[in-house]
């Protein structure tokens, strides 16, 4: 294999210029902006949380990214918070037949525009109270319609009333709801489809969202004057963010953007070192020659027999590993391969010219030579070798973390993807949660590959002007 | 001589096309070939010798810009013929080509035999048998012994790739041979067993030659023409002895001042500077940058081809 | 010629021999993850006598100590009956000599369908599987992908040419697993076209209707397993091509005026063939393993899910069983390669001297 003197700068100028490197140069300034988004959107403490599950209580689950608005045409629900300070209170007391009982009537308010229903409602009521309380929550649709969602005792024991409507209370309501109105009973209970419904959309069997002023009503009572409440409602949307949430209702884009810096600096530094090992013991093993050579032959022969792969699966379930011993071990698979051997067979050239010769004639050591003559030589060969050899990391990353075998910690886009499939998003149709993390591991591969092939095509002329 | 040539080339240009432009690697040559002679093509690498062989021939790479001229073969234009006529007819059984030892001009997984009998498989139909006893023939006429036919390329020597090459060139028997630095990588040696083979089959097979070379000693010593060649153009024509003895054209004077003698003094001179772009040939004549003796004309007007005395001809504007 | 080749390929044997060895070893060790397995097959072994102790009338009749000395000498029975009182390193050369004579011994977990615990018929059982998945899938993509470099470089930098390269860098970037999850999630759940994997839906009594139900099911996986690699073969093929075509002996052929169909043949699809061959061989040889990854995502119950499941069940027997068998494989084909290399390209024959 021939090699003429090429200059690295001279060759990167190259590369720029074909269709190929500009593409990949563009898709790697995409990742690389991702990259700096991490300590804006999301610095390591959030990124610790990520396996914390309290932290995400109060994002909706399986959210499409909002983006998606546009392409369906419809107004998705985002989520609607209703704290305690939200709620309006008239707290007054009533004396009935000689005893004071206290009254608080809470109130709050919220408008729903939206084509769609909230996935999720909750609400929840804590009792502030040395014995009990009771408390009636109504719910008030825009068309006047109230329907009453609850009426208990809470006591000091339990102080916590929480409401979903994933739960039977919910069910029941809406249920008794749509009896109300249809005087049909219905085939399924979606309550946040039922309770938010026109009633005539009800009454045609095809539920559409009542928009309009909605209201939640509480009417607090106690024998107690010091007893209060703190309520929550909380509807969740059905878009969150620009990539969606998970089913733990984590945003995806946190994992995203962290994902970045992960693939790159993963798969950046196996190939590199790999390269540039590989590389080395091709210069050794074709300049030196003899014995040296037979020996770094057969283990580059032995090495590249192995199988990688199966071993590092065997090595990461066993060994419950982070990503960094991953690095090494791959690394470790990596001190040989092919690239060992191309680089030899280039050696052998380059220690025919003249400055070369010179060199030896001068008494410089071999090492000098290797290092200071013939590696600069080689180099921009490699560079070619380099970015091309990054997909395969990259993917090997994700593959690992996908089985479940990767960094327990850190949310890698093989992880993503990995969650994505066991929660089967593919059967539930949350396509972002595969389609983005999958669009950014291949465009980081892509890029590399592009920008693999075009140095290729520089270097190696005969490929441009054939 | 007074019939027609065996080979008129008029008007040739070959250009490639490359992404800084075109090369213009024949530009507008025109030189004959009679029957039985062997006229040389000398300049220096790079000045477009090979080109003229793939030209008549038609061996063109895929990169071609301009293709043009006439190049009349015994009455024939060659430019004028189909592919396929030219494929049939022409090649290898009229016209064939020595191509330079340093090519690798031998299929490598083929055995040699088979490389130089398969033009008599395809074209005559010749059965396996025969054609393999046909090209060990061939192989004993150019010196070779039996055992070669059954080796492969790469288990021989340079001399003796060589030498397989021009049994292949023979094997139709054609009229012209196109021999395209044969020697250039070979020993002083073998060079001279080769020049030798060459000249003992041009008379035993009445063979004419087109023989291509830098080497201008060289050329003087199998040809009755020379042709001085220079950046893609023909700038001097004549016998052996007119180019050596009264070499007209600046560069073909230099190019002879240049070559060491074997007897007496003489101070070797160079030309100076470097063979010009030949996607931006200089204006007027191409050579008047590094010539010794340039006018202002030269600079402007390309020299016409003109005969100065019979059969020496000279593009040059010291003899308008 | 031919002796010093012969001697060549003796020392190659040999190697390759070694390789396999030692490959054999270095799984064993792993898997066994260097003793640590015994640990736990020992504790296995006490809480089974205990278990088993427990439930027996007679040991209770015993005083603690009878019954301690009892439990121990049951757990030393055992311990010896399954060579566990052995130093793991003893049994690990053990463990080697009867993988390399291809003595697979019993998996600890795992079992074949018919209810088999030997290792063999485990993995008989699912070869056929990923043979027939991945085996076609390699002769097809390999298949398509030369044709199409081929005629890439017979187009070399037309339009035809620069899309198919493109094409052809996206397809062998990505894994076959990879575009087995986007191709699930549209062809199967979006477009409900194709199973989201598995062999067939539902169990079959003939052949007539498991037939289509196994191509139905095929067709996902091969597909997505061509298209992840036509690039690869289309791209190197091109370029190897292209090369041969730019050799002056193309050129001579040419002059001698061989029709372009000897041309192509004989002197540039005869002399580009050694290394093509050399990578068919090595892709049947890595396609007989079945990709691990791809394999899981669309649940094909062959060699590569068979290495997962034994790697999640810790089934020593068994991956050591799988290693051995593709180093057997392996070293196979590289020597059967050298060999059929050396009658492709006769410049080989002369090495070794």
């Amino acid at each position: 294999m021939s090699a003429p003197s090429l200059r690295p700068e001279a060759v990167i100028k190259e590369v720029l210029k074909t269709k190929s490197g500009i593409v990949a140069a563009i898709l790697l300034l995409i990742i690389i902006s991702l990259v700096i988004a991490v300590p804006i959107y999301a610095p390591y403490d959030v990124v610790k949380t990520w396996n914390d599950p309290e932290a995400w209580l109060s994002n909706p689950k399986n959210a499409a990214p909002i983006w998606v608005e546009r392409l369906i045409g419809k107004r998705l629900p985002r989520n609607i918070f209703l704290g305690d300070e939200n709620f309006s209170r008239r707290g007054f007391n009533v004396t009935y037949r000689g005893f004071t009982i206290k009254k608080i009537i809470l109130r709050a308010r919220f408008e729903y525009p939206y084509d769609d229903f909230p996935s999720h409602v909750r609400v929840e009521v804590l009792a502030k109270t040395n014995s009990s309380l009771r408390v009636s929550a109504e719910f008030i649709r825009p068309d006047g319609a109230a329907v009453q969602l609850f009426d208990e005792t809470i006591s000091r024991e339990m102080p916590r009333l929480s409401m979903g409507t994933e739960g039977e209370r919910f069910h029941r309501v809406a249920e008794a709801f749509y009896l109300d109105v249809t005087g049909r009973r219905p085939e399924a209970v979606v309550p946040e489809a039922i309770l938010m419904a026109s009633k005539e959309s009800l009454i045609r069997g095809e539920p559409e969202v009542l928009k309009g002023r909605y209201a939640l009503r509480l009417e607090v009572t106690s024998f107690n004057l010091s007893d209060d409440v703190e309520v929550e409602l909380q509807l969740y949307g059905r878009v969150y963010g620009l990539a969606g949430t998970d089913s733990k209702g984590r945003d995806l884009l946190i994992g995203i953007l962290w994902g970045a810096p992960v693939a790159l600096a993963f798969s950046l530094t196996a190939a590199v070192v790999s390269t540039l090992i590989q590389t080395l013991f091709g210069i050794l093993s074709g300049y030196l020659g003899g014995r040296v050579d037979e020996v770094i032959q057969r283990f580059t022969e032995f090495m590249m027999i192995i199988p990688m792969l199966p071993i590092m699966i065997l090595v990461s379930f066993v060994y419950r590993i982070s990503i960094w011993t991953l690095l090494v071990i791959v690394i470790v698979f990596s001190l040989v391969g092919s690239t060992t051997k191309v680089v030899r067979s280039m050696v052998p050239q380059i220690k025919e010219e003249s400055y070369i010769l010179a060199a030896i004639s001068y008494g410089a050591s071999p090492w000098r030579i290797m290092f200071l003559h013939i590696f600069p030589r080689v180099l921009p060969y490699t560079f070619s070798i380099l970015a091309l050899s990054v997909p395969g990391y990259v993917f090997l990353e994700a593959a690992l973390s996908y089985l479940g075998l990767g960094d327990p910690v850190l949310p890698t886009w093989g992880r993503i993807l990995g969650d994505a499939y066991t929660s089967g998003a593919a059967y539930y149709g949350y396509w972002w949660w595969i389609l983005i993390p999958a669009g950014c591991i291949m465009m980081t591969a892509l890029a590399f590959a592009l920008l693999g092939y075009a140095f290729d095509k520089v270097v190696n002329p005969r490929l441009r002007e054939m | 001589m007074n019939e027609m040539p065996l080979l008129e080339v008029e008007g040739l240009q070959l250009y490639y096309q490359t992404y800084r432009g075109p090369v213009r690697a024949v530009d507008d040559v025109a030189f004959d070939i009679e029957r039985g002679e062997t006229l040389a093509l000398v300049g220096e690498s790079g000045c477009g010798k090979t080109s003229i062989a793939i030209s008549i021939m038609r061996l063109l790479p895929r990169n071609i810009h301009t293709y043009r001229g006439s190049i009349i073969f015994d009455g024939v234009d060659l430019m004028k013929l189909s592919d396929e006529e030219l494929r049939r007819e022409v090649r290898w059984r009229r016209i064939s080509m020595v191509f330079q030892g340093a090519m690798n001009a031998l299929n490598p997984v083929l055995p040699v035999w088979l490389q130089v009998a398969d033009p008599l498989i395809i074209h005559e139909g010749v059965e396996k048998e025969e054609a393999r006893a046909r090209a060990v023939e061939a192989l004993k006429n150019v010196g070779l012994l039996e055992v070669v036919a059954d080796r492969y390329p790469h288990e021989l020597s340079g001399g003796m790739k060589q030498r397989v090459v021009i049994a292949m060139a023979l094997i139709m028997k054609p009229e012209l041979v196109i021999l395209d630095e044969p020697t250039s990588a070979l020993d002083i040696m073998t060079q001279a067993n080769i020049m030798n083979l060459l000249k003992r089959l041009k008379w035993d097979l009445k063979l004419s030659y087109l023989f291509i070379t830098h080497d201008l000693p060289l050329a003087s010593e199998l040809s009755d023409r020379l042709a001085v060649m220079y950046a893609g153009k023909i700038v001097e024509v004549g016998t052996a002895e007119q180019i050596y003895l009264n070499p007209l054209h600046p560069y073909t004077r230099k190019l002879i001042a240049s070559v060491p003698t074997l007897r007496g003094e003489k101070e070797l001179e160079f030309i100076p500077g470097e063979v010009p772009s030949l996607i931006n040939p200089p204006r007027g004549c191409r050579f008047h940058p590094r010539c010794s003796e340039a006018m202002p004309i030269c600079r402007e007007e390309e020299p016409e081809m003109r005969e100065i005395e019979s059969r020496h001809l000279v593009a040059c504007h010291l003899y308008d | 010629m031919w002796k010093a080749y012969g001697k060549h390929l003796a020392k190659r044997g040999i190697f390759l021999f070694l390789t396999l060895v030692i490959a054999t070893y270095a799984t064993i060790v792993i898997a066994n993850l260097g003793g640590y397995v015994d640990g736990i097959l020992r504790k296995q072994i006490e809480f089974e006598v205990s278990q088993y102790l427990a439930r027996s009338p007679t040991f209770r009749e015993l005083s603690p100590e009878e019954q301690e000395a009892r439990r121990r000498e049951l757990i030393e029975e055992y311990i010896k009956a399954a060579g566990l009182d052995k130093p793991f390193l003893q049994r690990s050369f053990i463990y080697l000599w009867r993988a390399l004579i291809l003595n697979l011994g019993r998996a600890m977990h795992l079992r074949s369908a018919s209810g088999s615990s030997k290792v063999y018929d485990i993995i008989l059982e699912r070869l056929p599987w990923s043979m027939l998945l991945f085996t076609t899938g390699t002769i097809i993509e390999a298949v398509i992908g030369i044709l199409l470099g081929v005629n890439m470089a017979k187009k070399a930098l037309s339009k035809f040419d620069r899309a198919m390269i493109v094409a052809s860098i996206i397809s062998y970037t990505a894994p076959p697993w990879f575009y087995g999850i986007l191709a699930i999630l549209l062809f199967s759940f979006q477009l409900g076209l194709f199973p989201p994997g598995g062999l067939v839906s539902r169990p079959h009594e003939s052949w007539t209707t498991f037939l289509p139900d196994l191509l139905h099911h095929l067709a996902l996986p091969l597909m997505v397993w061509v298209l992840s690699f036509f690039g690869y073969w289309a791209y190197i093929t091109r370029n190897l091509v292209l090369e041969t075509l730019h050799q002056d002996y193309v050129m001579a052929a040419r002059a001698k005026g061989l029709p372009e169909r000897v041309v192509m043949r004989r002197y540039v699809l005869r002399p580009a063939a050694p290394p093509i061959v050399t990578m068919i061989a090595l892709a049947l040889i890595a396609s007989w393993m079945g990709a691990i990854i791809t394999e899981a995502v669309f649940g094909w119950p062959g060699l590569g899910s068979l290495y997962n499941d034994a790697v999640w069940s810790m089934d020593a027997p068994v991956l050591i069983g799988l290693t051995v068998m593709y180093a057997y494989l392996l070293v196979l084909t590289v020597f059967i390669l050298d060999i059929i290399y050396s009658i492709l390209d006769p410049r080989v024959r002369t090495v070794g001297a």
